[in-house]
């Protein structure tokens, strides 16, 4: 029992916080305007994203091709990012 | 010898070098994942690339936050649930296992429900797939192509989380939780697809 309760707690860490992140992000998207609104929204997505990733889908703890192949999401998502400044550029 | 349609582990320190201790069912998720993510990332491009144009109306405005803030409430908590429900399976739990699967599937479908009941609302107030009574039917069409996309793989993981509930039910899954964490994979993912959509597609 003593490590079942060992075991799950971080995952009701990780929830508490992803229900708390998800507060903030209501609150800034009502709160802030402009840049700071994009800015702080996309950084939290981001951040809520990464926890789920890294701790439910148990990337934590996987090594060698696994976490490469799981990370080239980001690496696409850096190509959107240069897509999308060369839009707001234009 | 193994079960038929088991996912067969690496032996006890025999690894795999390239993947470690993931037997070939996680390796094959993962690599499915990775394509999905692709979709949703050209989806999402698309939509930014198409709100740039202009004329582009107060998401939040438009659909309002409260709905889809329970909505990813829910489908953190299934996440919650999911990984108890792993946990079960590890500690040949049937009770835990089928309990927390259980309040999975109930978290899915609550989801949907919220959706259905969501769509119903913006399609009685003008808010169409091509059509837009106040702005750019564009964004109908976006908002519904990537909603609907991602409620599709909510559907999917009902599903499949429904067909793992039944299958637990004979013990099938009691000390090995190999296709529990598979079909757990899939979940986490949808939830965390869902942050992205909620923040790029209501909060933004």
């Amino acid at each position: 029992m003593s490590e079942q309760s060992h075991s799950t707690k971080p995952y009701l860490l990780v929830w508490i916080a992803l229900a708390v992140l998800t507060g903030i992000e209501i609150w800034a998207a009502i709160a802030f305007d402009g840049t700071a609104k994009w800015a702080t929204l996309v950084a939290l997505a981001v951040a809520k994203a990464g926890a789920v990733g890294w701790w439910f889908m148990h990337l934590k703890s996987e090594y060698g091709w696994l976490k490469f192949v799981a990370i080239l999401p980001i690496i696409a998502a850096a190509y959107a990012a240069l897509l999308m400044a060369e839009v707001v550029a234009r | 010898m193994s079960a038929p349609g088991a996912v067969v582990a690496a032996p006890e320190g025999l690894h795999d070098r390239e993947f470690g201790p993931a037997n070939a069912g996680k390796v094959g998720m993962w690599i499915y994942l990775v394509t999905d993510a692709m979709t949703f990332g050209g989806l999402l491009i698309a939509y930014a690339s198409l709100r740039r144009m202009g004329n582009w109306p107060d998401p939040a405005e438009e659909l309002g936050i409260t709905i889809s803030s329970v909505a990813t409430f829910i489908l953190i908590c299934s996440s919650v649930s999911m990984v108890m429900a792993i946990r079960g399976a590890e500690m040949a739990n049937r009770k835990a296992l089928l309990g927390w699967l259980g309040a999975t599937i109930a978290g899915g479908v609550i989801f949907l429900g919220i959706q259905y009941y969501e769509y119903n609302h913006l399609v009685h107030h003008g808010l169409g797939f091509t059509t837009m009574e106040h702005g750019n039917n564009l964004f109908g069409s976006t908002f519904y192509a990537i909603t609907g996309f991602h409620g599709l793989h909510v559907l999917s993981g009902v599903i499949y989380l429904t067909v793992i509930w039944i299958k637990s039910l004979n013990g099938r899954y009691d000390g090995d939780a190999s296709h529990v964490e598979i079909v757990g994979l899939f979940w986490h993912f949808v939830d965390l697809i869902w942050i992205l959509v909620f923040t790029f597609i209501y909060l933004l």
